[in-house]
């Protein structure tokens, strides 16, 4: 997760500005891990 | 009379009975604000000629029998993220120095509606998110008032203003409020228009407001919606959710401890306390929030970004450029998960009236660069539970600490009377 964030980051900005999120990307890679790990099913919602 | 002493209920019915001048309350205010502001830096911008003008047509009014409403001649202050005609609004921002909206937000109409004076613009945080001001807190100007209603938090703090207006999208209101010993409410997010407040997440934006008591809070809620807030639907003993875990794992030592020892004194006949289990899906809120939080503020400064990236300051824009990494499969099931989390919250509401927490996990900080952890607020704003923060003491700093009280879903009723009943009980 956190390789697709900073693969995107250095596509949106510069390689010296994605090093400088790193830590940012960091924490919202496990954010969203967090997210994905956390049973959520179709059923419930419908 | 101290005029700054005065609360927005006390205020408001003294202009009506014609004790106070609304001229004079108004002059009273601007002095006292000379004298502290200085140290406090409460304020972006003073309003101070269109305010006394304003208050001697209350004035004028008020002893022809007519009053525009209940607010009638008391003055408010502003959080400087809300639109206000002819009157600068910075949003704490480098590149909106001189922005001067051509109207006013909603709520501030509201207001005007109901008779307040707004005497001026109150410190943000840039956009309401992390980057500070530079307010100081009234109760110990070597430290942060919190954010992001830095300023409204301080100035009614330090009595310059009975009450001003906040915004909460994790916990704005309810941490300034704990950390300057005042009363936040952040009232279930329908019930205030945010049109004309510049957004910081559309999902999570609240508005509401800082001020001295519980009656006032109820009373600025309806000014600012222009409507009455419905009464609780309850008789007998209150039953009251203590929640834990979370919140006591991560409070300071001495946060728990005094929280506890504040719950002891509550315990009666009619608030019968009861730890609230919290559901599964709590271990995943800060992370839904997170998520919600930066792609809506991504997205809400697509332009401002495009233009000015540069004159942000680091904490916005390392959220703006983090919140751009986030794809629409991801934010749609943190806005899922979100869905689930306030269904399974709600539940709690099957066995209780209200939920207590504590205010926030510490006192406020030393200095001016950090304001603060949000995170005992943000579940509230998340669950979108009408939440009321009440001073209840000070720690051995000598800094005041809060609690909140939370209600289901527009039962925001519910969330003034236990305010009402608990305040009662701490006098």
């Amino acid at each position: 997760m956190k390789n697709a964030l900073m693969a995107k980051a250095k596509e949106l900005f510069d390689e010296t500005r994605a090093g400088e999120l790193e830590a940012d990307v960091e924490k919202t890679a496990a954010e969203l891990m967090a997210l994905h790990n956390f049973p959520l099913t179709i059923d419930d919602e419908i | 009379m101290k005029f700054e002493n005065l609360t927005l209920t006390g205020a408001a019915a003294a202009i009506r009975s014609g004790e106070i001048s609304p001229v004079e309350y108004v002059r009273a205010l601007l002095s006292h604000i000379e004298d502290r502001e200085p140290e406090i830096r409460a304020w972006v911008t003073l309003d101070a000629d269109r305010a006394l003008e304003e208050a001697k047509a209350c004035e004028t009014e008020a002893k022809a029998g007519r009053f525009r409403g209940a607010l009638h001649g008391v003055p408010v202050g502003i959080k400087d993220i809300f639109y206000t005609a002819g009157l600068r609004t910075t949003a704490g921002s480098r590149f909106l120095q001189d922005f001067v909206p051509g109207k006013d937000a909603a709520s501030v109409t509201q207001l005007k509606k109901a008779g307040a004076i707004v005497l001026g613009k109150t410190v943000t945080t840039e956009f309401a998110s992390f980057d500070p001001g530079p307010t100081r807190n009234p109760a110990n100007p070597g430290h942060t008032p919190g954010g992001s209603s830095s300023g409204s938090a301080a100035a009614v703090g330090a009595c310059m203003i009975p009450a001003a207006t906040g915004t909460q999208t994790v916990g704005s209101i309810g941490r300034p409020a704990a950390y300057c010993g005042v009363v936040g409410f952040m009232p279930t997010q329908s019930r205030v228009s945010r049109k004309g407040v510049f957004p910081v997440s559309w999902s999570l934006d609240h508005i509401g407001g800082l001020c001295r008591s519980v009656a006032d809070a109820k009373l600025m809620l309806e000014a600012l919606s222009g409507v009455p807030v419905p009464a609780a639907d309850r008789s007998g003993p209150l039953r009251v959710g203590v929640v834990r875990g979370f919140f006591s794992e991560n409070a300071t030592p001495e946060i728990h401890d005094l929280h506890e020892a504040f719950l002891k004194t509550l315990a009666g006949p009619d608030l019968l306390l009861e730890e609230a289990p919290l559901p599964q899906i709590f271990e995943v809120q800060a992370a839904i929030l997170a998520i919600l939080l930066k792609t809506e503020v991504a997205s809400a400064h697509t332009e401002f970004y495009r233009e000015n990236s540069a004159l942000y300051s680091k904490k916005l824009r390392g959220l703006v450029e983090t919140g751009m990494l986030v794809g629409a499969q991801d934010y749609l099931r943190a806005l899922r998960l979100r869905k689930a989390y306030q269904k399974e919250m709600t539940r709690l509401f099957e066995r209780f009236d209200i939920l207590l927490s504590p205010g926030a996990k510490d006192t406020a900080p030393e200095g001016l660069g950090y304001t603060g952890d949000p995170g005992f607020s943000g579940p509230w704003a998340l669950a979108d539970f009408p939440t009321l923060t009440l001073p209840a003491g000070k720690a051995s700093n000598g800094l005041p600490v809060g609690i909140q009280i939370s209600a289901a879903p527009m039962n925001d009723g519910m969330m003034f009377h236990a305010g009402d009943l608990i305040s009662r009980r701490r006098l």
